[in-house]
Formats: structure tokens, sequence, C-alpha cells
């Protein structure tokens, strides 16, 4: 060590020298005062900054945190709420519209058609028209299938409500 | 109270419980406040910042992987926040963001501080708050928080050099205020 630079200075501090360092650094420090007092204020603010303190945040901090948060959380799930209940709505309506015109009974003999039967038929008319192989009875297997999903949907929707619930009591 | 580590904590926010992120806020906000108001040097900006730390980490917390500490990205949020608001208050940021290189120099102010100073302690202390923004944050992020330098280097985004330069730039910074005022005479 020919020159005892900040670096080993620092080095001092962080416990980064080998016991043969710190002897030859203390031989040095012994020989040149200008080294030691310059060691001494090193030493000095190291001790110092060890003693830095925390500052505390104001006492009203979480609240205030917890409130923003559960505003931005009611914010959030009132947007899917909606979303959900518009998309619900429309599968729900269509599924209504369609079942009714597929289930209606047909009216009487020498009756004429209701603007339903009409419907009715020419729904099952496009369908064999377009679509192909699909027959009546699949048809309706279908739109029960669809039923179904649609229950299972709402049932889930439901449930997520009922946690969404659980989770802002949580937060209140 | 709950008793639950940061680990428990954090799985539990992420399960749904956003309760439990009050117990995160307790656990860190002091340490983060104090790192914004050296930042800041404003305590009404360190508070709105502080709760814009935690409002982005609590709309983030689905993206911490766990691949670093959770204080790391956790001081790494802060300090970008702060960033944020000190280009938004349109401060120079150039000036804000220097550093301390070989000569820190606060002229007529180092005076002030030093008459008014009742010891060493606090003379030091003061200077702290006047070092530039990089430099105070290395020093609190490793004395008050503990940081290694590879964690500050991930926090401030540069390279283990450059964070260990920043932490000895500053103590040499410090110490040559020390030996102009001959403080160091009071150690034995």
């Amino acid at each position: 060590m020919k020159e005892v630079t900040d670096e080993i200075l620092n080095k001092l501090i962080d416990n980064e020298l080998s016991s043969s360092e710190i002897d030859e650094l203390h031989q040095l420090i012994k020989k040149d005062e200008k080294l030691l007092s310059k060691t001494k204020a090193h030493q000095m603010v190291d001790n110092v900054l060890k003693k830095l303190e925390i500052e505390h945040a104001p006492q009203n901090t979480t609240d205030l945190i917890m409130e923003k948060i559960t505003q931005s959380v009611l914010e959030k799930e009132k947007k899917n709420g909606l979303f959900k209940f518009i998309i619900s709505t429309f599968a729900v309506s269509m599924l209504l519209v369609v079942g009714f015109i597929l289930f209606s009974k047909p009216d009487g003999e020498g009756v004429s058609k209701s603007f339903f039967n009409a419907a009715k038929e020419k729904l099952a008319e496009s369908f064999t028209n377009f679509s192909l192989p699909i027959s009546y009875d699949l048809l309706l297997i279908i739109t029960s299938a669809l039923t179904i999903i649609v229950l299972i949907s709402g049932y889930f929707i439901f449930e997520e409500h009922k946690s969404f619930k659980q989770k802002l009591d949580s937060i209140l | 109270m709950k008793n639950l580590t940061e680990e428990e904590i954090l799985k539990s926010v992420i399960k749904g419980n956003h309760g439990d992120f009050a117990l995160l806020i307790d656990m860190y906000k002091d340490r983060a406040f104090t790192l914004l108001k050296k930042m800041l040097k404003n305590e009404m900006d360190a508070e709105e910042a502080l709760q814009d730390s935690f409002m982005k980490v609590f709309n983030s917390l689905s993206n911490f992987k766990g691949d670093a500490k959770f204080s790391t990205w956790f001081y790494k949020i802060v300090y970008n926040t702060a960033l944020t608001i000190i280009s938004s208050k349109k401060r120079k940021i150039v000036m804000e963001m220097s550093s301390v290189d070989d000569h820190f120099d606060l002229g007529d102010e180092d005076n002030k501080i030093y008459s008014l100073a009742e010891n060493h302690n606090e003379y030091i202390m003061e200077i702290v708050d006047r070092l530039p923004v990089r430099n105070a944050l290395v020093i609190i992020l490793f004395y008050i928080d503990g940081l290694s330098l590879n964690e500050i280097s991930n926090v401030l985004g540069v390279s283990i050099v450059n964070a260990k330069v920043l932490l000895h730039r500053s103590r040499n910074a410090l110490r040559k205020l020390v030996l102009k005022h001959n403080y160091q005479e009071v150690l034995l």
C-alpha cells in the first residue's frame, strides 16, 4: 500500500480490507497525522450515518391509502359489473326470443298464422337453408345447452358478487 | 392486529384479501416517507408521492413475481414516483438528478449550517439533507433500509459500480466537510 486513497478508506469502513492491509494502514496512520485525521473524519461520517433516523409518515397515511384503494376497487368492480350485466342481459334476451319462437304452440287450424309462427318457420327455414345439416331436434338441444350455460354463468356472476362483497368487507 | 410475515401478506393481498394491504403500508410507510422527503425536499410532496407509490404497488402487485426482494421492487416504484413528481413540478431535473463528483461545495450555506449545528451529528445530518438527490438516496437506502449495493443498483437502474461510486463519493464529500470544520478532533 503505497498511498492511502479514498477507496481504501471506504473499503476500511465496509470491512473489505484484509487483516494484513488493515495492519499496513495502521502503520501508515501512525506516521502521518494528516492521514489519521482523514481516517477519523471518514469513520465519524460512517458512525453518524449509521444513526440516521427514520422519519415518521403522517398518522392517517394508512387510512388515506386504504380509502383510495377501496374507491379504486369499487370503481373497477362497478365497470366490470356493468359490462357483465349488459352481456348477460343481451344473452338472456336473445335466448328468450329464440326460445319463445321455437317453443310457442302453433295456433289452431283455420286461424291465420301469428307473427311468431311465421318467425318460427322462417327461423327453421333459414337453419335448413344455411346450415346445414342441423335438424330441428338438434336445434332444440343446442338452445337448451345455451340456456344451461347462461344459467351457470348467472350463478358464477352471483358468486363473484358475493366474493366481491367479502373483499369489500375486508377492506372496510 | 394480524401477525403475518411479508410473504404471507403479499400472498393474502394477491389472493384478494385487500384489507391486508394495510399491514404492508404500516411496514413500509415510514421508510418510504424518509426516502421521499430526502428526494423531494418537501413534506407535502412526499406525502402525495407516498400515497401514489402505495396505489401503484397495490395495482401492480400481481406483476410482482418474487424474482427480486419485495423491498427492492417497492423502492423502485417509490423512486420512480418521486422522479415523476419532480418532473411534473417542472423542476430542473438535471440539477436535481446531478450527483456529487469530486467537488461538493455548499458555499455560504455551509457556514450557516455549521454555525447553527450544536454538534457534529447535527451538522452531518443537515448536510445529508442538502446532498444531491441520488447521493442522499444511496445513503438512505444503504444506511436506513440496509439494502446491498446490488439492490441499490436495481432500484436506481444503475450498475453496481456506479452505485458504489455514488456511496463512496457521498461519504468522501461529507468527510471533506467534517475535516474542514475539524470535527474529527472530537473523536478520541
